[in-house]
């Protein structure tokens, strides 16, 4: 299954499009967009992958949860009974399905991705306050390849 | 009190918390974005902690500033709106000045570009650094 992604908006050579924040370190914006890949339509997939992380003492605890399409513009987050509903975000048309153009590897960058955007952002800030718990979508250093070599040194 | 975040590594959010007696040592020269160079802090606690992961993977933390009402506010700010962020983003990326930009205020505060539904806060002089690495902010990791 296609995987949630927090990625960050670049230019590189010249071409718009996502990359890790990773690949930027503290260079990277300080807003950390989800995005998700889309079918060749430019349409949501029926559901997503979409980890959370929780911190647990001095370790952090990752789970697997579902992003599921909800109509034609929705998805939702469902975690025990909270329910987090994100929607496409709205921007230009042609900045609406853009490449990865990072150097890391992920079976979802043949694809196109596309923003979506937390409907109440409060309550994702309300689940790390009160749970600490924040929702990732991907773990770049768990399922990126090529990124440990890349932070080695950092 | 302002509660503001910054999300990072942990080695370096322990570094700039410090302790009471030492004082912080969080660094306004260093930093760069949006608003240009300085230290950058934001309301979204989670939005903070997916930053530092995405950067940091499992070394990544969160440094929490809770500041004094009276003196957060005695600060010099200059306050954008979301039209002005965008210009200044545009203005900074197209001269390649996001590392050296500041101007004399303590502090410019406005909305995160790309999500402006969060505030982002850029502090950029000595008395905004006396502020943040004195007494009057409590500085915590999580």
């Amino acid at each position: 299954m296609a995987f949630v992604h927090s990625l960050v908006k670049t230019e590189v050579r010249g071409k718009t499009g996502w990359c890790a924040p990773a690949e930027l370190g503290e260079a990277a914006p300080h807003y950390i967009s989800f995005v998700i890949p889309v079918d060749a339509q430019g349409d949501f997939l029926p559901r997503y992958t979409c980890e959370t992380i929780t911190s647990e003492g001095k370790g952090k605890k990752k789970v697997s949860h579902e992003l599921v399409r909800e109509g034609k513009d929705s998805l939702v987050l469902r975690l025990g009974k909270l329910e987090f509903w994100f929607t496409a975000s709205p921007v230009r048309k042609e900045e609406r399905r853009l490449p990865y153009v990072g150097k890391l590897r992920h079976e979802d960058f043949g694809h196109l991705f596309t923003e979506i955007e937390p409907e109440k952002p409060e309550s994702l800030d309300r689940l790390y306050e009160e749970e600490d718990t924040f929702v990732i979508g991907c773990d770049a250093f768990t399922h990126y390849s090529g990124i440990k070599s890349l932070t080695r040194n950092r | 009190m302002p509660i503001l975040y910054h999300g990072t590594n942990r080695a370096f959010a322990t570094a700039m918390a410090g302790t009471p007696a030492a004082g912080g040592t969080v660094d306004v020269t260093r930093g760069r974005g949006e608003f240009g160079r300085g230290f950058y802090t934001q309301d979204s606690t989670g939005n903070a902690a997916r930053r530092g992961q995405g950067i940091y993977g499992d070394n990544s933390a969160v440094l929490i500033l809770n500041i004094d009402n009276l003196a957060y506010h005695a600060l010099n700010f200059r306050r954008l709106n979301l039209n002005m962020a965008r210009r200044l983003d545009a203005q900074l990326r197209a001269s390649h000045m996001q590392h050296a930009y500041t101007t004399v205020h303590d502090a410019i505060i406005g909305p995160l570009v790309g999500m402006p539904g969060i505030e982002q806060q850029k502090f950029q002089t000595q008395n905004a650094r006396t502020l943040l690495n004195g007494p009057l902010t409590q500085r915590t990791v999580k």
